[in-house]
């Protein structure tokens, strides 16, 4: 029977039809798609923070940080079988819903600041980029279907739309 | 103690905070009860310590329809503070405050959000307040900001902010209740982990408890 996996704060995984990925209630973390289109397999990582070297003991949890979960990903994507050469990148979250004025507030929002390391982290090892739906100030769901690569997301007041 | 590291709380502690999370949510309850002119009761059902990434939505799921009010906390010990009530709760305050019943599916006009401001603004001071008057040193609440969004996207938000500065949070959770209905609120204190050895120090000396044992 076909399963739609939930994947958590911190947390990453891979999925082959029929079974699906999902994220349900995402703000201002990052969720990285990898899809490989020849062995129907995708993979979700869900981080929370840009960089792991920014705090102690981070290199432990590599899914929690935007760079770390890049390399995390696709190891676990290769040993379920896809290959690099194959696999595009998808972004979505990183939304900044709430804003604080003055001394609470940083030149950019922790949303900015997950989406801007998952991209340049994709660009470093050189994963094509395919599609985002980042920044804003909605929180959104999405679910990732490894059979056809269809990324479905949607926020509270928003219909879905296809990435 | 050193940032990243794991705080064990002896279930003394997590007793004190509690009971201090309590004496807060009581006077936040007293005032929300003024504000609504009906009895509302309030709980406070755990003081846990967790890794933030396991703060789930409490009300209906991830996508439930929240109002959330957040605040940073400022003083001695410094730390988030987050008032959320489920979309049945926006209603009932929001009739109580404005006379009026908001459209269902519409985005909340200014006049309800500033209302849901303010409502945040003041549980969250009088819950501070006494938090404060307990633990002996101030804690002032930032200008509340406002989220009208799934309930997941509004706790993973808030657990990732808190994230950045620590790797664990305690956190207080308050339940508020209306006689007769069920209008369920909650509210988290987040402290900073500095903040928490502060809040146990202070707890201590306020209860009599045996002192932390100095970490070596």
């Amino acid at each position: 029977m076909a399963e739609v996996w939930r994947v958590g704060m911190a947390d990453l995984q891979v999925a082959r039809p029929p079974d699906r990925l999902a994220v349900y209630g995402l703000g201002s973390c990052v969720v990285l798609v990898l899809w490989d289109a020849e062995a129907k397999l995708a993979g979700v990582a869900h981080s929370m923070l840009p960089t792991a070297a920014a705090q102690p003991g981070g290199e432990s949890q590599p899914a929690k940080f935007c760079d770390t979960a890049v390399g995390a990903l696709l190891s676990a994507m290769e040993a379920a079988g896809a290959k690099r050469e194959r696999m595009v990148a998808r972004l979505v979250g990183g939304s900044n819903m709430f804003s604080f004025t003055g001394r609470d507030s940083g030149p950019l929002t922790l949303g900015d600041r997950n989406a801007f390391a998952s991209r340049e982290t994709l660009r470093a090892w050189g994963l094509p980029l395919r599609g985002e739906d980042t920044g804003g100030d909605k929180g959104r769901s999405l679910e990732m279907d490894p059979s056809d690569g269809t990324l479905k997301v949607w926020s509270a007041t928003q219909s879905p739309r296809w990435l | 103690m050193e940032p990243g590291e794991k705080l064990s709380l002896r279930p003394l502690e997590l007793d004190a905070l509690r009971e201090a999370g309590n004496m807060g949510a009581g006077r936040a309850a007293t005032a929300l009860s003024q504000m609504l002119g009906r009895p509302v009761s309030m709980d406070v059902p755990s003081a846990s310590v967790l890794p933030l990434e396991q703060l789930s939505a409490p009300l209906g799921g991830p996508e439930a329809l929240v109002g959330a009010t957040y605040f940073r906390v400022h003083g001695d010990a410094p730390g988030r503070l987050l008032l959320m009530l489920g979309e049945k709760s926006l209603a009932t305050v929001l009739t109580a405050l404005l006379g009026r019943v908001p459209a269902a599916g519409q985005p909340l006009d200014l006049e309800a959000q500033s209302a849901l401001k303010e409502l945040g603004n003041i549980l969250c001071s009088q819950y501070l307040n006494a938090l404060a008057d307990f633990l002996g040193f101030p804690l002032l609440p930032s200008v509340p900001s406002l989220a009208i969004d799934m309930a997941g996207s509004v706790l993973q938000s808030v657990a990732a902010d808190a994230a950045e500065s620590g790797a664990q949070a305690l956190v207080i959770e308050a339940r508020f209740r209306q006689s007769g209905q069920e209008v369920p609120m909650f509210l988290y204190y987040l402290p900073e982990p500095g903040s928490l050895e502060t809040m146990l120090a202070a707890l201590a000396k306020a209860t009599g408890m045996d002192p932390r044992e100095p970490r070596g």
